[in-house]
């Protein structure tokens, strides 16, 4: 930032904040990431949020504020016609340049529908003004000639040929917002003044001042001048720039909460589950930080697995296996039938088998190396061919017996064995699973143990006890199965939520961090932007100081340097008003109405004079109200000194500024507004109060359609005015070089207003008493022709003067030359 | 004082007001009509006072004060009117006088002096 800051208000455009910040951040040594927040933050959200994701920012400030117009502005008319106080159509023309322009006008006279007039016709802004009350919904029409309702105010821009006229008419029976407007200029015709980019600027200037503008300013508009100097100042970037901050941490603080808050919730919902993993999570929650990781591995433990004893007992009770019933009554069938194939084959009858068979083997194979011969056995038979065939056949026979002995017992055995195994294979895990009775189990599975010695027993044993078992090994199953699905499903339930909520936990950290970043930003943002603020807007308030300083004149309240301070929904412009020197932050309330005005002018016309403005004319709408007499000096001077570089219009209700002004001998120009019956409004330059007197009496005096006896009163009335006037004038003079008080000099002057005589006395003598010398000093010192004026003037106001009436107007003038 | 009758003051006056006749449209055009109406409407409310005057006591019709006449007036008509015809005279002698930071009076003031000038004339 180079020094043109410090040149006052310059015409100088500012330092592009980006620019600025990009300094002040690099001079402060502030982190990078931080730097990167704060700058990002001035472009705008996305470059926020890119900033904040550590992403890169685009960093463009699209900023129109510098395509405004820079041309400067005059207004050269407003001519309205229907509209509030002024029936037919009249123009207020006006000298589009620097220079101060008084309107003087009653209240009723119409004066206030010009202010107005000018107001709606440039900002149009006609919702504000229907809210106004409710004269404005309705009487915005003039009643005595309602149509044609126009309003139309002709501008000059600076070395443009061509004016720009701003026409705004309303059609018969529309309402106040419904106006056609028309906008002619050296750029084209258009529908509104935001075509020519002049909205804007009459909102950030505003170049009217009204009085309820004035007192508004302990009203709460501090934030709208903070807002409206801010952007003079090209601060609101600062100010938008917060918003935007704030915006992004409040987001970032709502998802830090919601985790925070979840995992309360978390909490309480996996409490009331019945679940070893549900238990675990709680405890791992406990921690304000919990240990993430452990909840996922949680998370990710089977549903079959888990060290938990009594799951693991009924995961094995739930898969308990045993042989179907059908499957062993079919062992005890087959059992049944092998002991019966058994018991066919007698085992003595089998050793015999057995024996006699080898017998023949032998006697065979005798005969076989022997030959035929008789019996060695019985000694009587013989063995021959014969004999060998039949014994052949019968030790094939006793072979095939024995085998079939031998098999059939094999089977049995088997058998018997495969019945043992299935009832010693049953195994019921010890322990008692919840909800899982296993006596009935237990008690079967005894019994069907004790197996009696026989086979043929055995087989009705295990069809008599075996479905027992059956049965209750099913139930068994069915209930462990039972409780342990309502367990997992519990936790199933409860794990969704708790796997959301560890996404959303991881993300915490990032959010901190973000935040952390965003409250750094935003303390820097808050301090420097204070600085930079105060800095700019130091010629403001130097300039609101000057103005006071010269409205202020006798009163004791001090106006220090207003600055802007807070931000967001706090900011304000802050007024150090001080009392006696002593500012005890009440100031405000104790001064009086006129002061407040005063300071309201002292505050607002800095803004709609800013340099930056396209406008050079400032319309202020009765300044004087309440003021008293030093006061409107000082106004005059403030308002002379604004005029030799701005066009400033005022409207005011009595001649207090227009006085003042001619007292000052300051340039200007002075109207004076009048209204006649049917809102007939008259504007005329308002000369010297004696001139007009004098002219007035003229213009009556060679009334010739007037009766002269109706005339002549009339006439000596208006040059008495001029005479009282001329002493007025006489005595503000005298008094004031010798430093008397305005108040005083006005109390003198009334007093002594009573009579013309006391009023001569006091003018030509400066004495009140001494009426009975005037019409000597008269004679002598100024001529019989002023004793005469004198003296018609005094008693012809009452009737009775019949001279020539010119003549009488003539002496005057000479009297009141003479006297001034 | 003099034989004008207030009652043509009281036209001009209302010519003024409304625009009407030579006189007003040129008092109007010009701007000069607001003190020249005070002034007339003055005149006819004066005119009355001196009128009644001179028809109930000439020794008071003959006293300069104009503050007097209006002040003895308590003793012979309804008090209420009396305030009525007061503050009307004051307002009026306060308008034809110039003052420090005068401005014109306005159609609405005028027009009320002008109905109780009117009025005060039809009770005396």
């Amino acid at each position: 930032m180079s020094d043109e800051r410090h040149d006052g208000v310059s015409t100088n455009e500012p330092a592009p904040l980006l620019e600025l910040l990009f300094q002040r951040l690099a001079a402060d040594d502030v982190p990078a990431r931080t730097a990167e927040v704060i700058l990002a933050a001035l472009c705008g959200e996305d470059d926020l949020a890119a900033a904040l994701a550590g992403g890169q920012a685009k960093l463009d400030l699209r900023r129109t504020g510098t395509t405004e117009p820079r041309s400067h502005i005059y207004m050269s008319s407003v001519a309205v016609a229907g509209f509030r106080g002024v029936g037919p159509e009249r123009t207020l023309a006006l000298h589009p340049g620097p220079g101060l322009t008084l309107v003087v006008g009653r209240n009723g006279s119409g004066k206030s529908s010009f202010a107005e007039a000018i107001e709606l016709s440039l900002t149009g802004d006609s919702a504000r003004w229907a809210d106004k009350n409710s004269v404005w919904r309705t009487g915005w029409r003039n009643l005595h000639a309602p149509n044609p309702c126009v309003i139309s105010t002709e501008l000059r821009v600076d070395g443009v040929p061509t004016a720009t006229r701003v026409r705004r008419s309303w059609p018969a029976d529309c309402t106040l917002i419904d106006a056609d407007v028309l906008v002619t200029s050296a750029e084209g015709r258009f529908t509104n003044l935001a075509s020519l980019g002049l909205a804007r600027p009459l909102e950030l200037y505003r170049p009217f001042l009204t009085a309820a503008d004035l007192g508004r300013l302990i009203g709460g508009t501090a934030t709208q001048l903070f807002d409206a100097i801010d952007t003079i100042l090209g601060l609101d970037g600062l100010t938008d720039a917060d918003k935007r901050l704030m915006a992004a941490a409040r987001h970032h603080d709502a998802r830090i909460k919601e985790v925070r808050a979840g995992r309360e919730n978390l909490r309480g919902q996996l409490g009331d589950i019945d679940d070893d993993r549900a238990r675990r999570a709680v405890a791992i929650l406990a921690s304000s930080k919990p240990d993430l990781d452990q909840l996922d591995a949680i998370l990710a433990e089977p549903l079959a697995a888990g060290p938990d004893p009594t799951i693991a007992l009924a995961r094995r009770l739930a898969a308990l296996t045993i042989s179907d019933s059908d499957d062993i009554r079919r062992l005890a069938d087959e059992l049944r039938t092998a002991v019966a194939e058994a018991g066919l084959h007698d085992e003595s009858r089998a050793n015999t088998s057995v024996r006699i068979a080898e017998m023949l083997r032998l006697a065979l194979d005798h005969h076989a190396d022997s030959g035929d011969g008789p019996c060695p056995v019985c000694q009587t038979g013989a063995l021959n061919a014969g004999w060998r065939a039949t014994a052949t056949g019968s030790l094939n026979e006793l072979r095939a017996s024995t085998l079939a002995a031998r098999r059939a017992a094999a089977h049995l055995t088997d058998l018997i064995r495969r019945v043992r195994g299935v009832v010693d294979g049953i195994e019921v895990p010890d322990g008692e699973a919840p909800d899982v009775p296993t006596t009935d189990l237990r008690r079967a599975l005894a019994m069907l143990r004790e197996v009696p010695g026989s086979p043929r027993d055995l087989a009705d044993h295990l069809t008599d006890r075996y479905p027992d078992v059956a049965k209750a090994a099913a139930e068994v199953r069915a209930a462990a199965a039972t409780w342990l699905r309502q367990r997992d499903s519990a936790w199933r339930q409860a794990a969704d939520g708790v796997r959301l909520w560890i996404a959303a936990a991881r993300q915490v950290p990032e959010h901190e961090h973000a935040l952390a970043l965003l409250k750094g930003a935003r303390a820097w943002l808050k301090s420097s932007g204070e600085k930079i603020r105060n800095e700019r807007v130091a010629p403001f308030a130097e300039h609101s100081q000057r103005i006071w300083r010269q409205l202020r004149q006798e009163s004791n309240v001090e106006l220090g340097a207003m600055t802007l301070a807070g931000t967001s929904t706090r900011r304000r412009v802050v007024f150090p008003v001080s009392v006696d020197g002593v500012d005890n932050g009440t100031a405000l309330g104790v001064m009086s109405q006129g002061e407040l005005h005063a300071l309201g002018l002292a505050t607002f016309l800095p803004r709609s004079c800013a340099p930056e403005s396209p406008f050079r004319f400032i319309v202020i709408d009765d300044p004087v109200q309440s003021m008293d007499p030093a006061k409107v000096d000082g106004l005059a001077r403030v308002l002379g000194r604004l005029a030799e570089d701005r066009q400033i219009i005022v409207f005011t209700h009595d001649s207090r500024l227009p006085d003042a002004v001619r007292r000052l001998e300051l340039n200007a120009r002075v109207l004076e507004v009048l209204r006649a019956e049917q809102s007939v409004v008259t504007l005329r330059p308002a000369m010297d109060p004696i001139r007009r007197y004098l002219d007035d009496a003229n213009a009556v005096a060679l009334s010739e359609d007037v009766p002269e006896d109706v005339r002549a009163p009339v006439v000596a009335e208006l040059c008495r005015s001029a005479l009282e006037a001329a002493c007025h004038r006489v005595v503000w003079r005298v008094r004031a070089a010798r430093g008397e008080r305005y108040t005083d000099i006005e109390a003198a002057i009334d007093k002594a207003g009573t009579s013309i005589t006391t009023l001569f006395a006091l003018a030509l003598f400066d004495d009140p008493e001494r009426g009975k010398d005037v019409l000597g000093r008269l004679a002598n010192k100024y001529g019989p022709h002023a004793v005469e004026a004198f003296n018609a003037c005094r008693r012809g106001v009452h009737g009775g003067y019949l001279r020539d009436l010119p003549q009488l107007v003539t002496d005057t003038r000479i009297l009141t030359r003479a006297l001034t | 004082m003099t034989g004008t009758d207030p009652q043509r003051y009281l036209a001009a006056a209302d010519d003024m007001l409304r625009g009407a006749g030579v006189l007003g449209a040129v008092a109007v055009t010009d701007g000069w009509w607001p003190k020249a109406c005070a002034c007339l409407i003055r005149l006819a409310l004066e005119g009355g006072i001196d009128a009644f005057w001179l028809r109930a006591s000439s020794p008071v019709a003959r006293c300069g004060s104009r503050r007097t006449k209006l002040l003895m007036l308590r003793k012979r008509i309804d008090l209420d009117v009396v305030h009525r015809v007061s503050f009307a005279w004051a307002a009026l002698s306060r308008l034809t006088h110039h003052h420090c930071y005068d401005a014109s009076p306005t159609l609405g003031e005028l027009r009320h002096l002008y109905d109780e000038a009117k009025a005060a004339l039809e009770h005396l």
